[in-house]
């Protein structure tokens, strides 16, 4: 074992076997912590059954040719300068930032991060690996605790993403302190690659931060897979901002669980932007284990060409007097499809909950089709909640009434999808994200 | 001359004629006024001027400005100088009145998308001060809340707020010809006045032509008419000037359309033809 963290720089392009993760764990230069974790979830991964269309909620995913056999164990950060090129035209790269990070493919370009002057004492802003050695406290305190290994074929990629890991980020914030630029982690899958992609957050109590992640790629026409573990821990009473965008070039797959817990009235505004890649399975949960927290997730979709995109959103509340509220808004052009599976839960205790989920979705023409199924399963009594969920089509009213104030049925349709996102956007709590998300949609509304 | 010509128009809707042979000419700085019973088939009118698809053009022709108004897409017909003050305007949620009402301004001016061009000689969109100065203006006319331009277009409106920007969108945007459907239904006496007056000011100072469609008389004591149209059952069946209008508040619709030796439909009462019902 060496005693700093390695970087890993040569690809092992054979599949995920106990060899190829004890060569990775090596040239990782994991800690004991972290070889024990790989190992475990290695076998965990053997053991879940791939998920088929049979199962739940893998009904609507386009599994075939996934082959997760013949994906390599992990690829190394390659093409770099086409990489950071590309993130110079990201969603969010105006934004000032206290910190930023780029991945490639599956490795964190260590050399890439950069950090604040002014950062206030006890702020971590790592990779993965160097957390692990610097920190191990903090690091192994949290890491698995959010989104843990299971045999379940629902974690069948977040234990392949955990037996891969080598790159990530760590932020960490300690005690009643406040980091107000957001953090920022670009993660690019370049040509020939594979991305896994590991970020894990935790704000301590009364702390307040920003992070952003955006998943883009170099090569438009590159059909990689991309996997993704998001673990955030917002502490009691802290404040956390969490924007992620996945922007991939259209081929991409990607698949990604995104877990929250929120603590003891804890406030977490969560916003999620999906616009590329072929088919994008993400899951994101908010587990409300603390009473009194608070979360808002937004999300925001807008596919075209034969794009699928398949969230499953989860709302646990697990403790009292908790507060949820859920608004996907999408947009669905040519014959793309959308899947939207929430489910809010209440458990038994939980009383005095309050949670809301909505899905809306406008869908302009006649191949493009939307799944909306919203479901709740409560077993408390004295709780609000409510869910709701809409399929329209571009209004012809409100067509005709743009039109015959001179403005063409082309402009029309780009007006009215614009208000449509209206709401979303301004959902978006971290503002110089939310311009240029706006920005950024509208530009693609005229492309 | 940006004169509307209407001949022999007939329009159905789902299969059923519901005008039957309309004949009228509005000329810039005309002011025509067409009453009528409801059914009588005011608004199918509207509608189909401003081409609305639901409404189906059988036979007859409409000219505007020297060209085929019918073979016009909507937005054609509007950016030529047609408008519709709309009985019913239609929310547009998401969307704030100040862009809508700009973006209609620069779609007026010929202007594509944002504007962006490299061509030196292409539309140019409304500078910010000259917009804000226009905007102003109109607002004061017609006076128009400052909070209601922030909100998002007819979304939550009062019925008397969204005739009133119905009408902030008229004086922005200029029309030869508007045409007014009930533009009065849904404003009390002091907001119809000022409403009127707008109307009244564009006609006099930039000699716009007006049709206002109206069911009941009272508008027409701020806005006075040279031309007074009746409709009943899809045609037009007497015109004449202001003093028709007056005719018809004093005496009610049957004993005028019986002096013009036209009875009138038994499906309407009495009371539904009485012009000063309010």
């Amino acid at each position: 074992m060496t005693a700093t963290a390695g970087t890993v720089t040569e690809t092992i392009s054979a599949p995920l076997s106990s060899a190829t993760v004890a060569q990775l764990s090596e040239a990782a230069g994991d800690t004991a912590f972290l070889a024990q974790r790989r190992t475990e979830a290695h076998a965990a991964f053997e053991r879940a059954p791939m998920p088929t269309r049979r199962d739940e909620h893998w009904r609507f995913t386009k599994l075939r040719g996934v082959e997760l056999s013949e994906l390599p164990t992990v690829v190394a950060a390659t093409d770099i300068e086409a990489a950071r090129e590309r993130t110079a035209t990201s969603l969010t790269s105006a934004v000032d930032l206290a910190g930023e990070l780029l991945h490639v493919n599956g490795v964190t370009v260590e050399e890439s991060i950069t950090r604040a002057a002014d950062l206030p004492d006890g702020v971590v802003f790592s990779s993965i690996a160097q957390a692990a050695h610097d920190h191990p406290e903090l690091f192994e305190a949290h890491f698995g605790t959010v989104v843990p290994t299971t045999d379940s074929l629902d974690d069948k990629f977040v234990d392949l993403n955990t037996a891969s890991l080598a790159g990530g980020v760590f932020l960490y914030v300690p005690r009643n302190t406040t980091v107000e630029l957001p953090f920022r982690a670009d993660v690019v899958l370049t040509s020939g690659g594979a991305v896994n992609w590991r970020a894990l957050i935790v704000l301590e109590e009364g702390a307040q931060a920003t992070f952003v992640e955006e998943f883009l790629s170099t090569d438009a026409d590159y059909a990689g897979l991309s996997n993704a573990v998001v673990e955030l821990v917002a502490g009691a009473n802290s404040r956390l901002h969490y924007v992620t965008a996945q922007d991939y070039a259209v081929p991409v797959r990607h698949f990604a669980t995104h877990r929250v817990h929120a603590h003891r009235d804890a406030t977490v505004d969560w916003s999620a932007v999906g616009l590329g890649a072929s088919m994008g399975k993400t899951r994101m949960e908010t587990h409300l284990v603390g009473a009194g927290s608070h979360v808002k997730l937004t999300g925001l979709y807008f596919v075209n060409g034969t794009q699928q995109m398949d969230y499953d959103t989860y709302q646990l509340h697990a403790a009292p007097n908790a507060y949820s509220d859920l608004l996907f808004r999408g947009v669905l052009d040519d014959k793309a499809h959308s899947v939207w599976r929430g489910m809010i839960a209440v458990a038994p205790g939980a009383q005095g909950t309050d949670a809301f989920q909505k899905n809306s979705n406008l869908i302009l023409t006649p191949g493009a089709h939307a799944d909306s199924i919203p479901g709740l399963k409560i077993e408390a009594n004295d709780v609000r909640c409510t869910h709701a969920a809409t399929i329209t089509k571009v209004d012809p009213e409100q067509l005709f009434y743009l039109q015959a104030r001179g403005i063409t049925r082309e402009e029309a349709v780009k007006e009215i999808i614009r208000g449509f996102f209206t709401d979303v956007l301004d959902r978006i709590e971290v503002e110089q994200v939310r311009d240029q998300v706006r920005v950024a949609i509208w530009d693609r509304l005229d492309a | 001359m940006a004169d509307l010509i209407i001949k022999n128009l007939h329009v159905s809707v789902e299969g059923t004629e519901i005008l039957s042979g309309i004949d009228l000419t509005v000329r810039k700085g005309e002011i025509h006024a067409l009453m009528g019973p409801n059914g009588s088939g005011k608004s199918t009118l509207s509608y189909a001027l401003m081409g609305h698809p639901s409404y189906e053009i059988t036979q007859g022709s409409v000219e505007f400005d020297g060209q085929d108004l019918l073979e016009m897409s909507v937005d054609e017909r509007a950016r030529l100088g047609l408008f519709l003050a709309f009985q019913y305007p239609q929310a547009v949620p998401g969307v704030s009145v100040t862009n809508f009402l700009r973006m209609a301004i620069n779609a007026h001016r010929g202007v594509r998308g944002d504007g962006r061009n490299d061509d030196p000689d292409a539309p140019k969109p409304i500078k910010i001060p000259e917009f804000r100065k226009v905007l102003e203006e109109a607002m004061e006319l017609l006076k128009v809340d400052r909070d209601l331009i922030r909100r998002y277009l007819n979304d939550g409106f009062s019925g008397g707020e969204k005739k009133r920007v119905e009408i902030l969108q008229m004086a922005l945007l200029n029309p030869a010809i508007a045409i007014l459907d009930e533009t009065d239904s849904g404003l009390d006496i002091d907001a119809l006045r000022i409403v009127a007056e707008g109307v009244q000011k564009l006609v006099t100072e930039r000699g716009m032509g007006a049709l206002v469609i109206t069911h009941y008389q009272r508008i027409l004591n701020y806005i006075e008419p040279e031309f007074v149209h009746i409709l009943v059952d899809g045609k037009i069946v007497a015109s004449g000037g202001f003093d028709l209008a007056k005719r018809l508040e004093l005496e009610g619709y049957a004993p005028v359309l019986e002096s013009f030796g036209i009875e009138a439909p038994a499906r309407v009462g009495a009371g539904e033809l009485a012009g000063t019902k309010a």
